[in-house]
């Protein structure tokens, strides 16, 4: 019997010493205490991850007195994540709009600080003349700054500059203000680019994919799916979709959108475009000769079999053109505990230097002007166009552009779910743009207004 | 009437509970708490980052109201009724083929059991290359083998969801391994007697197997309906609930709500609601067991 019991005791030790041995308390060290932990929310991108790393190693090597850690999680679940650290109290300290909700969703909730007193304060080294002023407005809510733009990304026309050759067409302009770059004309270009190779029946290359969303193609077409105010932070009270300009302006831009599959044929249908997202970003597969959309379409390695290029969006209607830019402002949380070790990392990672080493190392563009033939030198190893072109690329891609509606209009995610459901049986052939247009707007009517009861409005 | 307890006996008890309060203190913090918790949130307006605020039965009024809700009650239901009956027929016909003394057995148990280990996120990516409409191994054999050309499977309206439940069967080893324990646990001597009586084979499944494997089948078929109402993995990896919500399980409704859309407390009254229906399921099926399963043991006192 005192055996038996002797085995129960080491058992009801082991059980309650790896009850306390698990704990974090336990392993705690006394001098952690003295330095402030910042903690960073990132988003798993497989090429910002090992710079970002980079980064914090450096900052932390050289500010003893603060701890920069960064908790990575995959893109789907960030907002997840950064919402449920709020909800358990222990907020990231610096965290961004890496996935679906925007600065303005956490301006709304209060979630992240006014940075306009930190900026003033650090004017030298912040230097806020050095951002286009693009970027700065997609960091703005009703008139406060609420993060510094770290990662940008820009719109323009992307091109494999190989099919041209092969088809014999001129590549596409560089000058935004070229009145003779029409809608009309990219749709004859995708025509000749788009080609049956194997002569099966089917079409093997497709001439042009666009990859704007509906409020951008909106604006496009001369239109808006929202007021004006809605861009600043002001919550939609419902789609601007009953002023007639703004409804005529999409219902064509539906329609244009929907010829370029079932029409004129130069873009693949849902399934085909699925098919090819599978094998890679479209313009990378060597299956699509154009793309209009976020500068995405060439980051990281591009197949070296073909040559790229890149150049204006072209003129939808006369006079109108309304491009998005895609700005990721670093916020830091209004409730951390060290908001000011919190604008060191942030101040770090927005600087020249830092912004330098991320262009060098992802390829991708920086909001700071300054560095602008840093980034042209970087992309045109691999872009036809001279660096003059390139140069005139991005100043119209930065002049044209506003903010992406996901990051400035409150509750965005669920709108654009509703939108993209509805406009699925266009795409699929089975309904017209009008029909689809009319229930559209009732559907997203009511997803505004479910999103205005959650906020108590 | 309780006898009482000697203190060894007492002492004992307290080590019992000492033991176990790893998992009963689990299970209060991480699971009965979120379960009375999200009772409570689905009275309340809540977005997660700002606190709840009570607003009575309105996320279950809004319920009613919401075509969504509605929508994927309907293609779940559509799933389940399809997906359970047909996945318990093909595993049982499946597990009896196996039964039928082959050479070999152990492995045929393997082949059919492996995708049930596979990771659900891993199954729906292999199968979004199954069912791509030009280039996946279904619409090339449909072509080949009947010259038919396949529809857009996972990019249709209409296919959408019978792709899933085709996918569905993919997961049948699980049932079969216990259909197959089952089928061997029944007395060779009731088939024998039977043949005696003249019996042919169908008459022997209908009168012996079907019976003796009824606790079995209810089991499967209460596991299998509480299953489908809950896929979440497929539809959030392979369709995103489209196109044109054709796809929009119950519970991925509920996630978006929850975890896209930020409305916890809508999402809260969702899951109540599921877990109404889920019991009201249950609960007739068991009602309604008595007059189809058969349990040996009551039939021998």
């Amino acid at each position: 019997m005192a055996r038996r019991f002797q085995g129960r005791y080491i058992l009801v030790v082991l059980v309650i010493g790896s009850v306390i041995l698990s704990s974090p308390v336990a392993f705690a060290s006394p001098s952690s205490a003295q330095k402030a932990k910042v903690t960073v929310l990132w988003r798993d991108d497989p090429q910002e991850v090992p710079v970002l790393d980079e980064f914090i190693k450096d900052f932390n090597s050289t500010h003893p007195n603060i701890t920069v850690e960064a908790i990575v999680v995959p893109y789907d679940e960030y907002d997840p994540k950064l919402f449920s650290m709020w909800a358990a109290g222990t907020p990231p300290d610096i965290f961004w709009c890496a996935a679906e909700s925007g600065y303005v969703d956490h301006a709304i909730r209060d979630m992240n600080l006014t940075v306009d007193p930190l900026v003033n304060k650090d004017k030298d080294v912040v230097n806020i003349e050095d951002f286009y002023p693009a970027a700065i407005e997609g960091a703005t809510f009703r008139g406060e700054l609420k993060g510094l733009p770290f990662a940008q990304a820009y719109t323009a026309l992307f091109y494999n500059a190989t099919l041209f050759d092969d088809a014999g067409i001129e590549y596409p302009t560089t000058d935004w203000e070229d009145e003779s770059w029409t809608w009309d004309k990219l749709v004859e270009i995708a025509k000749k680019l788009t080609k049956d190779i194997d002569g099966d029946g089917k079409i093997d290359q497709y001439g042009f994919l666009d990859d704007r969303d509906l409020f951008e193609i909106a604006w496009a077409w001369g239109g808006d799916m929202f007021d004006p105010n809605v861009y600043e932070g002001y919550p939609p009270e419902k789609l601007a979709l009953d002023e007639l300009e703004n409804y005529n302006a999409l219902l064509t831009a539906l329609q244009e959108r929907a010829d370029l599959v079932h029409k004129h044929k130069v873009s693949p249908t849902p399934a085909t475009q699925q098919v090819i997202e599978q094998m890679g970003p479209p313009l990378k597969t060597g299956k699509v000769g154009m793309v209009i959309g976020g500068d995405w379409a060439i980051w990281g390695a591009m197949p070296k079999n073909y040559k790229w290029g890149i150049g204006a969006v072209p003129y939808s209607v006369p006079g109108v053109k309304r491009v998005c830019l895609y700005t990721d402002p670093l916020e830091i949380a209004r409730t951390s505990k060290y908001p000011d070790e919190a604008w060191e990392f942030v101040k770090y990672l927005v600087s020249p230097p830092v912004q330098k080493t991320f262009i060098e190392e992802t390829g991708r563009v920086s909001s700071r002007p300054s560095l602008r033939e840093e980034y042209i030198e970087e992309i045109s190893s691999f872009i036809v166009n001279t660096e003059q072109e390139l140069d005139q690329v991005l100043s119209g891609a930065f002049k044209y552009c506003q903010e992406d509606a996901e990051h400035t209009v409150f509750g965005f995610y669920k709108l654009q779910f509703v939108w993209t459901s509805e406009t699925d049986p266009l795409w699929l052939g089975k309904k017209g743009a009008k029909e689809v247009l009319d229930a559209m707007i009732v559907k997203v009517n009511q997803a505004i207004e479910e999103n205005l009861r959650s906020i108590g409005k | 009437m309780k006898t009482k307890m000697g203190p060894m006996a007492k002492k004992e008890e307290l080590y019992f509970y000492l033991c176990i309060s790893p998992w009963i203190i689990g299970f209060l913090i991480f699971i009965a708490g979120p379960i009375f918790a999200s009772l409570f949130f689905s009275f309340c307006n809540y977005d997660v980052v700002t606190s709840p605020d009570w607003v009575g039965i309105q996320n279950y009024k809004r319920l009613f109201s919401d075509p969504l809700f509605w929508q994927s009650l309907k293609v779940t239901s559509y799933y389940s009724l399809v997906s359970v009956p047909l996945g318990i027929a093909l595993s049982l016909i499946i597990a009896i083929l196996l039964n039928q003394n082959i050479r070999g057995l152990a492995w045929f148990r393997t082949i059919y059991y492996m995708p049930s280990v596979i990771s659900g996120v891993a199954v729906s990516l292999l199968w979004m290359w199954i069912f791509n409409p030009e280039f996946g191994i279904l619409n090339f054999l449909l072509w080949k083998l009947f010259h038919i050309q396949g529809p857009a499977w996972l990019m249709s309206e209409e296919w959408v969801i019978p792709a899933l439940i085709i996918m569905s069967l993919w997961g049948i080893g699980g049932d079969i391994v216990i259909y197959l324990a089952g089928l061997q646990g029944i007395p060779t001597e009731l088939y024998e007697a039977a043949e005696i009586d003249g019996a042919n084979s169908f008459n022997k499944f209908l009168n012996i197997t079907i019976p003796m494997m009824s606790p079995v089948l209810l089991f499967t078929l209460i596991m299998g309906i509480l299953n489908s109402f809950q896929v979440f993995t497929q539809a959030y990896v392979m369709t995103g609930g489209g196109p044109h919500y054709a796809s929009l399980f119950y519970v991925l409704y509920i996630y978006q709500n929850a975890f896209q859309f930020f409305s916890m407390g809508y999402a809260s009254a969702l899951s109540w609601i599921l877990f109404l229906i889920m019991l009201a399921l249950t609960a007739l099926i068991f009602k309604s067991s008595p007059l189809w399963v058969y349990y040996e043991s009551t039939r021998e006192r």
